[in-house]
């Protein structure tokens, strides 16, 4: 089950159809994601996944370098952005629907009550999210969401990776802010962590 | 002692440390000099008691005459805070600024929160198909040409299910026909023509050649009644016999009113053999001008109007 990406990564360069499922069962998610977010609906997100990775299978051969995910992650970006030049349409999901999909994110709450509070906070971090231009936004798919390194982020973006450091902490705060705006509790329902 | 002595030592004097002889010489000159003892009684009260208050407001105002606000400062740091990212004097810098600017401490609380919340918008559940899908579109690794065949694949895909696809094919097929039947550079412009001619011939002949086969079952039929009547009947009338002869001579002569019939059914014959359309449509022609002669020579020559005339009276005669 936790069998590493780069090893899955040569042996598909081998060939292996079995360790092409995996690895595309492994990665569709993040992938699938990543789409949605950029561009707002089911559909869209589910047929870029797969353009994502036809054109990753085409190009395993010429792939030899390292971080597969962020590789993976910059071409469903890159196909992302063609997309949405291609029909000249909004910026990247300005429609966020935070009901069209089950996230992923394990429910260990022990009752209804607390699983509810988490549904409503992530819509409310979701509809923050929303709120963001789409520089701070996709800052934060890519660093806070995706987990990408700044520097990973930085040859995705084509920036230096202090102007992609700042502009991350920009977008965090422009975040926090909103979802404070949203709900002034947010901060407040847990223990703040001790600074010392 | 001096005001300026006393102004020496008068820090020491509230502290408590100056000695016995100086702190006498000291309170006596305060008891003398009222300038002196204003002095002690003001520094006496404010130091020993400052309001908190006026600590927070005169922070906050030399802040603003000085360096400015330091939360701007603060907000840059808090991501590396909240990740842990700063050591050593920044990070005691902003903890210490944490503690006294509620603001950028709720919003250090939610970059906290955040920093557990989104990651969970890391992935999303597909559906289960998209796997098979993409399996589909990527298993067995496409050459050069297969891909170049899928992509084809796809962009026919794509291009016929856009809704104006049977808009575009009724257009399309308009243009060819037009081009094919109806420029007039085309060879084949005078073919529509000629299909319908030979559909319309075609019906024609196939009604000429009933004709002919009813003919021939007539004349079947006659030959057998002539048949019938000799053997089984040789001493029938002679109205019946004139009768069966009359339909034997005119059988005989709507007969020869085609000699060239059996030529035609063998040219038929070859044409079909041949599968030669325009042959066989020809002989059908001459087979049903056929037909129609001698069904006509059969039907109305004069003889078989005199036969019926005779018949008919002496069936009238008692």
């Amino acid at each position: 089950m936790t069998s590493d990406i780069g090893a899955l990564v040569e042996r598909c360069r081998q060939g292996d159809g079995l360790a092409w499922e995996r690895l595309v069962r492994r990665c569709q998610g993040r992938v699938y994601a990543l789409a949605y977010h950029y561009m707002g609906g089911v559909e869209e997100a589910r047929d870029l996944t797969q353009e994502v990775f036809v054109r990753v299978y085409q190009q395993l051969e010429t792939y030899h370098g390292e971080g597969f995910m962020a590789w993976l992650l910059r071409v469903t970006r890159n196909l992302c952005i063609d997309q949405i030049r291609r029909r000249k349409a909004r910026p990247p999901a300005e429609d966020l629907r935070a009901d069209d999909h089950e996230w992923t994110m394990p429910d260990t709450a022990p009752d209804p009550e607390q699983s509810w509070l988490s549904d409503a906070r992530k819509r409310l971090v979701y509809d923050a999210l929303g709120k963001l231009n789409g520089q701070n936004r996709e800052m934060i798919l890519l660093k806070e969401i995706q987990g990408l390194q700044l520097k990973e982020i930085a040859e995705i973006l084509g920036l230096p990776v202090d102007t992609v450091k700042s502009r991350s902490n920009r977008a965090r705060i422009e975040l926090a802010r909103q979802v404070t705006a949203l709900d002034p509790s947010y901060g407040a329902r847990v223990e703040p962590r001790r600074m010392t | 002692m001096k005001c300026t002595e006393f102004h020496d030592r008068l820090e020491a004097l509230l502290d408590g440390t100056l000695p016995d002889r100086d702190r006498e010489r000291a309170e006596a000159h305060a008891a003398a000099c009222p300038r002196c003892s204003e002095l002690h009684t003001l520094m006496r009260v404010d130091l020993a008691d400052p309001p908190v208050e006026t600590l927070d407001d005169l922070t906050e105002s030399i802040l603003a005459r000085t360096s400015g606000p330091p939360c701007a400062r603060a907000e840059a740091q808090l991501g590396g805070h909240v990740d842990g990212a700063l050591d050593g004097l920044d990070r005691e810098l902003v903890d210490a600024h944490l503690r006294e600017c509620g603001d950028c401490s709720t919003l250090a609380t939610t970059l906290t929160r955040l920093g557990d919340d989104l990651p969970a918008f890391a992935e999303l559940r597909p559906d289960a198909a998209l796997v098979d899908d993409v399996l589909a579109r990527t298993r067995p690794r496409p050459t050069w040409w297969s891909a170049g065949w899928n992509r084809i694949q796809s962009t026919s895909r794509h291009l016929v299910e856009r809704p104006r696809i049977a808009w575009e094919a009724g257009y399309v097929a308009a243009m060819v026909v037009w081009l094919v039947f109806g420029a007039s550079w085309s060879p084949l412009r005078a073919a529509p023509v000629q299909a319908l001619a030979i559909i319309q011939q075609g019906a024609s002949d196939t009604q000429s050649a009933g004709a002919s086969a009813m003919a021939a079952i007539s004349r079947r039929v006659a030959s057998m009644s002539e048949r019938a009547i000799g053997v089984a009947s040789s001493g029938a009338n002679n109205l019946t016999g004139s009768v069966i002869a009359g339909l034997s001579s005119r059988y005989q002569r709507a007969a020869a009113a085609a000699p060239d019939l059996g030529r035609h059914w063998r040219q038929l014959a070859a044409a079909v053999l041949d599968r030669d359309l325009f042959s066989g449509v020809a002989a059908l022609r001459s087979l049903s001008r056929d037909a129609g002669a001698m069904l006509n020579r059969f039907l109305f020559s004069p003889a078989t109007t005199t036969a019926s005339r005779s018949l008919s009276e002496q069936r009238s005669r008692p």
